[in-house]
């Protein structure tokens, strides 16, 4: 573990670079290994016997893992020159027809042969020179058996024709690839041609040796990303964390160089952030000391009114104090300090609810079972109070249920009014921003109670949204990622 | 007030000359002696030489801060404080009671809120002993009630919100456990100012209860006494 950390820590840079140096390095050991310890590649040709046993009807199988079949035709098979001509027909041909000949037992001019020079690479992996001298000691070898066998029965022969080599070799000497052709007894030929070069053990063998560089990096390049990735995914994760709780502790630097840097600025711009947050809260929270104070003067001022006058003051300050709370709870959802504690939301939302009821608003609640979360209490009370307030104001009434899904907790407010058109769905989110529903009726919003739902909602890592529902009315959702 | 008791004495701190002016003006036609000063070290010195009955505390402060001076207060068995504050969030006064403070009352406040505050505050002083502190939460089988935040915690230190008709009836159970408790007593005791319950509102609150404190263990802590009501069944603490 150690260890990994250790190489966690080197940049990037060099870790991509050792990956790419140690594939290279892995590749070529295989290849070289191949190099050295795979055997040489048999020779491609095949013996008489094995043609002669193909002619015969008995498919075989080469040393190099091809299968020799014979194909019986009408006429004799196109040898490219006719029998008997004068070279460039291959000298080996008549000795290898001889062979055949003596191989079946069959009279030689029912037999052709002639070996097979369309397939220059199969011809080049037999030597036909070296084939050639190693008849000649085979022949060396074995005259002197024959000569002994001939003693008794007539003549010796002088000159080694053709039929003694051929006789020879019939067994066990490799000719290069030919085509062998026997004239059946009903007139038809039984023809062997070289099998075409598909797919030799060779070949596999090959194939092999890239299949196991290729797993090889592969597995390299698995572990090694897997190892660069760690850290950038823990970097990612707690930046999400921080998203969800702008007061979380600043991110703690580990992991390559890289990531380190990345770690550093976003703690920077984490504290410019929330410094410039304090800063705008603590400056409202001072507007809004600043104007209650004359409020609270006025207030008492008008006390000694007469009843009417008082009252319609008392109205008409409490509205501007209405603004001023607005304000202060919008500046402070955005610039929480609040600790958050375990919480059940679905008893909140019941209390927001019930506590709405008391005012005599038209709101039902489906009971949900117990939903705990990690929150701010006060800051949800907020939240969902101001969701069923809208509701209730543009809608006239407010259903609320409690949803707890695989990952995430949804409070759903629905209302049965006329929703809103597509475009403005997002814009009711804009601090101040009123629709024209919202300004002309006597609902006294200042346009920032969405604004504050959403806000905070993003503190807690979740969002606020809003829908209209297809058999009409708005749905106004309160998203929550379940606790870790 | 009687003539024979003696006229209440209210110490109103504010830095605003204005706030001043109004307070100690209206305090002082609904028949309080009022005394007003611009910082903490005036009100020591006001609290050492006069004793007031009450002291009418702002929260912004120039020097000592007005919590730091309600918290030195309270520790000190000093007289009652009502907290008046331009900062009237729902955490602003949960922190101010914590901290020792009477009663909380946001700027700007309506004048006669303020006066009944006053009184109701005088009105404690004088039913309770003095130096008896108020309780901040009560507990009962591992569960807490906050009486300030108003809120309930679980056994597992789980919030769970109270409507104010359920903290209500639920402080009414606490504070008098194992007792029965008829419907008319617990509409008494639970109605929530200004609203009017029937009996049925007080079976549907407590079916809420119940089921805001069924923490899976089975134990059922009010229990339904047939023909007569219900029964809060656990010991309570104070704290």
């Amino acid at each position: 573990m150690k260890a990994k950390m250790g190489r966690g820590g080197l940049p990037i840079f060099v870790q991509l670079l050792a990956l790419a140096v140690m594939c290279l390095v892995s590749v070529q050991v295989v290849n070289l290994a191949a190099v050295l310890f795979l055997p040489d590649p048999p020779p491609e040709g095949y013996s008489i016997a094995d043609a002669a046993r193909a002619l015969q009807g008995h498919p075989i199988m080469t040393q190099s893992g091809r299968k020799l079949v014979a194909v019986v035709t009408a006429a004799p098979p196109d040898l490219g020159l006719p029998p008997g001509a004068a070279p460039p027909r291959d000298p080996l041909d008549p000795v290898i027809a001889e062979a055949l000949a003596q191989a079946l037992d069959v009279p030689p001019e029912r037999v052709r042969a002639a070996v097979d020079h369309s397939h220059a690479e199969l011809y080049r992996t037999v030597d036909v020179t070296s084939s050639r001298n190693e008849m000649a000691n085979h022949v060396r070898e074995h005259t002197k058996l024959i000569i002994r066998m001939k003693q008794d029965d007539g003549p010796v022969p002088r000159v080694l024709t053709e039929r003694h080599i051929a006789l020879v070799m019939r067994d066990s000497a490799l000719f290069p690839p030919f085509v062998a052709a026997l004239q059946r007894p009903d007139g038809r030929w039984s023809v062997v041609t070289p099998p075409r070069p598909l797919l030799s053990a060779w070949h596999i063998r090959i194939l092999a040796t890239f299949l196991t560089s290729a797993l090889l990096v592969v597995l390299l390049a698995w572990f090694a990303a897997r190892l660069l990735a760690r850290p950038i995914h823990a970097f990612a994760a707690a930046a999400q964390r921080l998203g969800a709780d702008p007061h979380a502790p600043p991110l703690s630097s580990q992991g390559p160089a890289e990531v380190r840097t990345a770690v550093a600025a976003f703690n920077e711009m984490q504290e410019k952030l929330r410094r410039y947050v304090n800063d705008r809260t603590l400056m409202i929270a001072s507007i809004a000391h600043d104007l209650r104070t004359p409020l609270t003067r006025l207030r008492f001022r008008v006390e000694a009114s007469p009843p009417e006058v008082r009252d319609r003051a008392a109205a008409d300050i409490e509205q501007m104090d209405g603004m001023i709370s607005a304000a202060l709870a919008y500046a402070r959802g955005e610039g929480r300090t609040a600790e958050r504690t375990p919480l059940d939301l679905a008893a909140l939302v019941s209390s927001v609810v019930e506590d709405m009821k008391e005012t005599g608003a038209a709101i039902t609640f489906d009971p949900a079972p117990a939903v705990i979360i990690m929150g701010d209490a006060l800051g949800l009370k907020r939240l969902v109070a101001n969701l069923i307030d809208n509701a209730v104001k543009f809608g006239g009434e407010a259903h609320v249920s409690v949803a707890q899904a695989q990952d995430e907790t949804i409070v759903r407010v629905d209302d049965p009014g006329p929703g809103l058109p597509q475009e403005e769905l997002e814009r009711v989110f804009d601090p101040f921003y009123r629709t024209d529903a919202s300004r002309s009726a006597e609902t006294g919003g200042f346009g920032l109670g969405l604004a504050t739902a959403r806000a905070i909602a993003r503190a807690h890592g979740g969002e606020v949204r809003l829908a209209n529902r297809p058999g009409g009315g708005l749905r106004a959702e309160l998203v929550l990622p379940a606790p870790a | 007030m009687s003539a024979e008791e003696p006229l209440p004495r209210i110490l109103v701190v504010d830095d605003d000359p204005g706030i001043r002016d109004v307070l100690a003006e209206f305090l002082g036609r609904h028949g309080y002696t009022v005394e007003a000063v611009a910082d903490t070290r005036a009100m020591d010195a006001a609290i050492d030489e006069r004793r007031p009955d009450v002291v009418v505390l702002d929260l912004m402060l120039p020097g000592e801060d007005g919590l730091t001076a309600c918290k030195r207060l309270h520790a000190s068995a000093g007289p009652p404080v009502i907290m008046l504050s331009a900062m009237g969030e729902e955490t602003d006064r949960i922190v101010g009671l914590e901290l020792g403070a009477d009663d909380y009352l946001p700027k700007p406040c309506s004048p006669r809120e303020l006066l009944a505050r006053v009184r109701a505050v005088l009105r404690r002083r004088r039913e309770a002993p003095r130096d008896e502190p108020q309780a901040l939460s009560m507990t009962f089988d591992g569960w807490r009630l906050d009486l300030v935040r108003r809120e309930l915690s679980s056994p597992q230190g789980v919030t769970v919100n109270l409507s104010s008709g359920e903290f209500n009836l639920l402080r009414a159970f606490v504070e008098r456990p194992e007792r029965v408790l008829t419907r008319d007593q617990l509409l008494d005791l639970a109605r929530p100012p200004a609203s009017e319950a029937f009996d049925r509102a007080i079976d549907v609150q407590i079916s809420r209860l119940r089921r805001k404190l069924d923490d899976g263990s089975g134990r059922e802590l009010i229990r339904t006494v047939r023909g007569e009501g219900y029964v809060f069944a656990a010991q309570t603490g104070r704290r």
